[in-house]
């Protein structure tokens, strides 16, 4: 499988290539780790006839702590977060996700910020960011606005950026609890992933495969009442309940059925995860 | 703007520049222009590990990656770890313990166990199977691949 042919800009800031995509239109995508975009490509099912490689501005792979917030720039692969210290610090659940995303050739390429902006509904990254009440920026050669990782992902493929908006950073707030997050890995991608945070309440989103995280509201609740000490089955009911209405894929990879099992699974094992966290007091 | 990508990078020591379609994939840089036949074609889709190449030490899928994007990098393929024709120990340690059956694979584990070996020097049996999670043999089974692995980093 071969990419067509396309036309390789290498702009020097955010300006000029925001400005590019722009002019570009249709035909044009920000590239960055390549690890989905060039698969598509090289498979046709995607055609663009400009790349415009945003590898080469300066401070878009920057980790670090700024004020309240762990602020991680989109350029940083897997790799980088999974071996940044003040990540492992500050959001080791992070720092775990990102050493097991599919493999070390995936992690070591693909970006944080191509990864939430492609919005691979079996990604995991978008479900534990979205547990962990994420802001993420979006510039362009107009104007700048942070918005919550919540209201990013709208379904397969879609998220809130603008066609000529560059994702930048990905910023999270600082000692606003414990978080865990848990998947059902197939492959290179999770059948299900479950992220839960907490500080006063417990936040439980799932990913699911057909859309984007999704927060269960009554696990959550179940969860604050019982305190920690919820049973099995009131949870796998709970969940059952939460997603009961929800579109969940059948396909080659697993039928229905035991995807909904495998998101309670994936609950029940982020819980457990949780409660260690809490244990130990190591975020 | 121009569709071709002027890249400068180092090969298994040697300087190379070329002037290369953008959408040129690195795995097609190595084997056709570069004649580099260790650099193995599978899955296509960054699965297999087939494909595996070294980019500053780190391994990459050579088929899902551009040749404009090594630009300035330093690029290992299972040829550069010879050094005055002798074989390096993780390849010695693979013929030792049997690690080899067609051979297909093979490329890919050592470069991927060798850059492990390269940031651990004295990986655990758990951290090696972690590092190989990723490269695919439909030959051997991966006890024999994990024995050599072990024994070169110990060696």
């Amino acid at each position: 499988m071969r990419p067509d042919p396309f036309t390789y800009h290498q702009p020097k800031s955010l300006a000029e290539a925001s400005s590019l995509v722009a002019e570009l239109g249709d035909g044009a995508a920000f590239y960055a780790g390549g690890t989905e975009l060039l698969l598509l490509m090289k498979m046709q099912l995607a055609e663009y006839r400009h790349l415009v490689n945003l590898k080469n501005i300066d401070g878009l792979k920057t980790i670090g702590v700024e004020h309240d917030r762990l602020v991680i720039g989109a350029l940083a692969t897997h790799y980088d977060i999974a071996f940044s210290t003040a990540v492992l610090k500050h959001c080791p659940s992070l720092s775990r996700l990102c050493s097991e995303i599919a493999n070390i050739r995936v992690r070591v390429a693909g970006t944080i910020g191509g990864n939430l902006c492609f919005a691979e509904p079996r990604a995991d990254p978008p479900v534990l960011l979205v547990a962990l009440d994420a802001g993420l920026r979006l510039i362009s050669a107009h104007a700048s606005r942070v918005i919550p990782a919540s209201e990013f992902f709208l379904g397969p493929f879609e998220t809130a950026r603008k066609p000529d908006e560059i994702l930048t950073t990905i910023e999270i707030p600082l000692g606003t609890g414990f978080a865990s997050v848990e998947r059902m890995k197939q492959g290179n991608y999770s059948l299900a992933t479950a992220a839960i945070s907490r500080s006063d309440c417990h936040q439980t989103w799932i990913g699911y495969g057909g859309g984007p995280p999704k927060q269960l509201d009554g696990t959550g609740a179940l969860l604050d009442r019982d305190n920690g000490r919820t049973s099995d089955e009131a949870l796998y009911a709970a969940v059952a309940e939460d997603i009961a209405d929800l579109e969940i894929p059948s396909d080659i990879e697993a039928g229905e059925s035991y995807r909904r099992h495998l998101i309670a699974v994936a609950v029940k094992r982020a819980l457990v995860s949780l409660h260690e966290t809490e244990a130990t007091g190591v975020h | 703007m121009d569709t071709c990508v002027d890249i400068s990078v180092e090969i298994n020591g040697v300087p190379v520049s070329r002037s290369v379609p953008a959408e040129t994939l690195l795995i097609d840089f190595l084997r056709d222009d570069l004649g580099l036949r260790s650099v193995k074609l599978s899955c296509d889709m960054e699965i297999c590990g087939a494909c595996t190449v070294l980019v500053d030490d780190l391994p990459v899928s050579s088929c899902t990656t551009l040749a404009a994007d090594v630009d300035g990098a330093a690029v290992t393929t299972v040829e550069g770890l010879i050094t005055d024709g002798a074989l390096d120990p993780l390849q010695q340690a693979f013929i030792d313990h049997g690690a080899v059956q067609c051979g297909f694979c093979t490329p890919g584990f050592i470069l991927a166990a060798k850059a492990l070996l390269l940031r651990n020097p004295s990986p655990t049996r758990a951290e090696i199977v972690s590092a190989l999670d990723g490269n695919i043999c439909r030959c051997t089974g991966y006890t024999k691949i994990v024995e050599a692995v072990l024994h070169a980093a110990s060696a």
